[in-house]
């Protein structure tokens, strides 16, 4: 049993509201960027046409891209799976968010980079910020053996970073 | 949650969020007289322990430096925005005066309060309407419901109903945008639980809205025709012989009359085709699924009522429900009791002996306007009254957190209305612009910083409790204070001398199945929900669901519903219509100075089909001008093919551009009210935003 853990995002369900995006930054400083990112992309022609919604945060990849590119090592995989930053060790060049196909790592005012922490700060038994607040329940958090169960009831696929075939922990529908 | 680090020793305070007035209850969580995180409440079936994003971001209102926190005199000319900081002593004593001597020259009808439904507002409804005797207390509802309002309480004899998506296997909404203006959080994941389980759901709007895009099926319109689509369905239902037979013959009142009046007129699919756009067959297949799928729900709301043709197609669309049986059963159209399900309603918070209360003389504007059967006043109209003087002169307006000049239609004519008045006083929580044109601006406190009750919006009864959570800024006082203060002045103290402020929630619940320790611990209070309440008898005049309406007839109205076009017509001078909509993350025009939210899009924008933008060379991101024949504005344009060709949607039409408010709000987007002309709904007086015709052009 794997104990990493990610989110599964419902684009079915998935309204574009931005509610992911104000509920990490509520929790983690209103000051700070939002770990979170929601598009929306439109496809077809009049009257056919379709859109679809996403939220995106980061993957905390098996192998990450930006771990690997850290020039100081400031960003390390926690025991449980979870991609942390160092601010200590953090220089603020930004050659994590570059090489992150997902965008996760963020700016921020401090002049370091910042992420999402899995809301490392919240009790298991507590739900993530942003899965908390998702009023249509797009997102789902937990273990990755959690997520393929959801995935599979809700007809979802595992998402495969394009480059190398690294397993991300985020799970979408098709 | 004492095991979350960062919320170690806070308290929790129990509230109800009030940044839009559907009141979802939530836990607020205090640390060091900080609100340091907010959840919904996780035992109200409303919010399932979530909240929507305008309210997760309201937190900022605890905050927000540029809150207003004295009471203020203007002292420059109205409009111009000079006022001197003065004590609430000197503010209650002008107020006093003004409001004696205004009720000695005019009446005390000359003095109107719109107010934005928010929690307390009972206390200044009460103290004019029983004490000071006007008659002119008012919501905020022709901006609003007053459509939705209307047609329940002309059908069905209720003031309000509720779709009930969870059980519901056919949903068919029309401009009604649980997506798109995500108000009861709860009532979403029912929508979306609904859809898991293969419920199928049918949107009608010329946007493809966020409601629209997770439609099984978008049925783009032409803007304003609703009407005509919903009435040729009725049709064919009944033709088809595919309506609910038992139903129809029991419990309602003028089916024959109704069957005959479609006949009449020729309401087919392929007369609506010509009018809609919507091809026959769809029409026709629409009509089938909906009438033979159990249960379901068709329902809508303001956005597709903003014409003076809304009432009726408001009415037709509801009908589809009652010709089909969908009425009050599990999965249907619920109907909730007296004012949002509660019977009786709440009390009001102050005791007035029946032989003390004030007489009331003259009708209320309302009736002598003519709006016999709408909820609460034409806004739109008001104006207009102000400048002339008819029906009777209204010389003064109390306006609580509520901001006319932006949110009501005409602009330039609202301005010309309040520099008319002999006295205005705004009561906000900002300086909002009408807040400019007040000689009085009274500091208000948020939702975080009062006790409250109110009824929550729910099929079955549901009481909603709030404490403070947090002291308001600078001198800023709850409404129930002010009022006491104004009202000491005017020597009706005796009625506001309460020792706490359990004493006038206990008035508030008296007589109801609870007490006031028990709605605290729990935060809100829930009775049993009641199903099929036709079969008792409802309350209209009938006692029926009334498909022929006689209140309509006293009224003086056309007892059925029939289609009209809509007053404005684009025309080659004006090719387009203008339209507003909503983005998920504001609440009108409220939430314009959270940082946070204005993070998302800082500036509104206008949609328009991408065949029209080539005519214009509009490229996505463009800024245009949009021209009415009352004024323009300049806006950024999304170029999307999810529209109907021949409409421009200003998205957040009336939140955006701000000329006070905060420093956030300040100069962000376009406001398009001033683009559009004063029309109302003839029945629900509902301000008609959407009958506007428009020409583009790039900046």
């Amino acid at each position: 049993m794997s104990t990493r853990k990610g989110f599964f995002v419902d684009i079915e369900r998935c309204i574009k509201c931005h509610a992911c995006e104000i509920a990490c930054r509520v929790w983690n400083g209103i000051n700070v960027p939002s770990y979170r990112t929601v598009m929306e992309i439109e496809n077809g022609v009049f009257p056919r046409v379709e859109r679809t919604n996403v939220s995106i945060a980061c993957m905390h990849c098996e192998e990450p891209y930006c771990m690997a590119a850290c020039p100081t090592k400031a960003i390390y995989k926690r025991e449980d799976g979870v991609v942390l930053v160092d601010k200590d060790k953090c220089i603020g060049c930004r050659l994590c968010s570059w090489v992150c196909p997902f965008g996760a790592p963020k700016y921020g005012p401090d002049l370091k980079m910042q992420k999402c922490t899995l809301c490392s700060d919240r009790p298991d038994w507590m739900p993530r910020a942003c899965e908390e607040v998702c009023p249509t329940g797009a997102i789902v958090y937990g273990t990755v053996d959690y997520l393929e169960k959801v995935a599979k009831e809700r007809k979802g696929q595992r998402l495969i970073s394009l480059l190398r075939g690294k397993k991300a922990a985020l799970y979408i529908l098709p | 949650m004492e095991t979350v680090e960062k919320l170690k020793g806070s308290k929790m305070v129990r509230s109800f969020c009030h940044v839009c007035p559907f009141r979802c209850p939530i836990e607020v969580y205090v640390k060091d007289r900080k609100v340091v995180y907010t959840r919904g409440n996780p035992d109200n079936p409303n919010t399932r322990g979530k909240r929507c994003v305008k309210g997760l971001a309201s937190i900022w209102l605890a905050y927000d430096p540029d809150r207003l926190k004295y009471p203020m005199v203007r002292v420059g000319e109205r409009g111009e925005g000079k006022f001197k900081r003065i004590t609430w002593d000197e503010a209650f004593n002008i107020i006093a005066e003004k409001l004696k001597e205004i009720k000695e020259k005019y009446g005390p009808e000359s003095v109107v309060s719109i107010d934005h439904g928010q929690g307390c507002v009972t206390f200044y409804r009460s103290f004019l309407y029983l004490l000071y005797g006007s008659p002119n207390v008012y919501d905020h509802t022709a901006a609003c419901d007053a459509t939705f309002d209307t047609a329940c309480i002309t059908l069905f004899g209720t003031f309000w109903a509720i779709e009930d998506y969870e059980n519901a296997k056919y949903i068919l909404l029309w401009g009604k945008e649980p997506l798109e203006a995500p108000r009861i959080v709860g009532f979403l994941q029912g929508l979306m639980d609904a859809r898991d389980r293969g419920a199928k759901l049918v949107v009608v709007n010329p946007r493809l809205s966020k409601t629209a895009e997770k439609a099984d099926e978008w049925i783009p319109i032409r803007p304003g025709t609703d009407g005509a689509l919903a009435l040729a369905m009725a049709k064919t239902m009944i033709d088809e012989d595919l309506y609910d037979k038992e139903f129809v013959a029991n419990y309602c009142y003028g089916f024959d009359e109704f069957k005959e009046h479609l006949n009449e007129k020729g309401y087919t699919p392929e007369w609506a085709e010509k009018i809609t756009g919507v091809p026959a067959s769809t029409i026709r297949r629409i009509a089938e699924e909906f009438a033979t799928t159990k249960p379901a729900v068709s329902s809508a709301y303001h956005g597709f009522a903003c014409y003076t043709n809304g009432f009726d197609s408001m009415r037709a669309v509801l009908l589809l429900n009652v010709l089909t049986g969908n009425v009050d059963k599990p999965g249907s159209l619920l109907l909730t009791g007296s004012p949002q399900g509660l019977d009786p309603p709440l009390n009001p918070p102050i005791k007035v002996p029946e032989e003390e209360r004030a007489k009331i003389e003259k009708p209320s504007l309302r009736e002598a306007l003519g709006f016999f059967v709408a909820p609460d006043l034409p806004s739109a109209l008001l104006p207009k009254v102000i400048l002339e003087g008819e029906p009777y002169p209204v010389k003064a307006l109390i306006l609580s957190q509520i901001n006319p000049v932006m949110s009501d239609a005409n602009t330039k004519l609202w301005i010309e209305a309040l520099k008319a008045l002999e006295f205005s006083v705004a009561i906000d929580i900002y300086l909002s612009e009408t807040a400019l044109y007040c000689d009085i601006v009274l500091p208000d406190a948020c939702y975080f910083e009062r006790y409250d009750i109110l009824q929550g919006f729910n099929h079955s009864p549901m009481v909603l409790y709030a404490e403070p959570a947090v002291p308001p800024p600078g001198e800023a006082k709850p409404i129930y204070e002010i009022v006491k203060g104004i009202a000491e002045k005017m020597g009706y103290g005796k009625y506001f001398n309460w020792k706490s402020e359990e004493e006038w929630m206990r008035n508030i619940i008296e007589g109801l199945p609870f007490t006031l320790d028990e709605l605290k611990r729990k935060g809100f209070w829930i009775g049993n929900p009641k199903y099929r309440k036709y079969e008792d008898g409802l309350k209209t005049p009938s006692g029926k669901v009334e498909i022929y309406s006689m209140l309509m007839e006293v009224a003086g109205h056309n007892p059925l519903p029939e289609f009209k076009e809509p007053k404005v017509v684009p025309d080659e001078k004006y090719p387009f219509r203008l339209i507003s909509a909503r983005m998920p993350f504001h609440a009108n025009l409220v939430t314009q100075n959270i940082p946070m939210l204005m993070d998302i899009e800082n500036e509104n924008w206008a949609e328009i089909n991408r065949k029209d933008a080539e005519k214009y060379d509009i490229k996505n991101g463009d800024y245009i001008i949009i021209e009415s024949p009352l004024d323009s504005i300049k806006v950024k344009a999304r170029v999307t093919e999810g529209i109907v060709p021949g409409v421009i949607a200003v998205i957040h039409g009336f939140g955006f551009g701000h000329w006070s408010m905060g420093n956030t709000a300040r100069g962000k987007g376009a406001n398009v009210n001033k683009l559009i002309d004063t029309y109302v709904d003839p029945v629900s007086g509902a301000v008609a935003y959407n009958e506007c015709k428009v020409r583009v052009r790039k900046a």
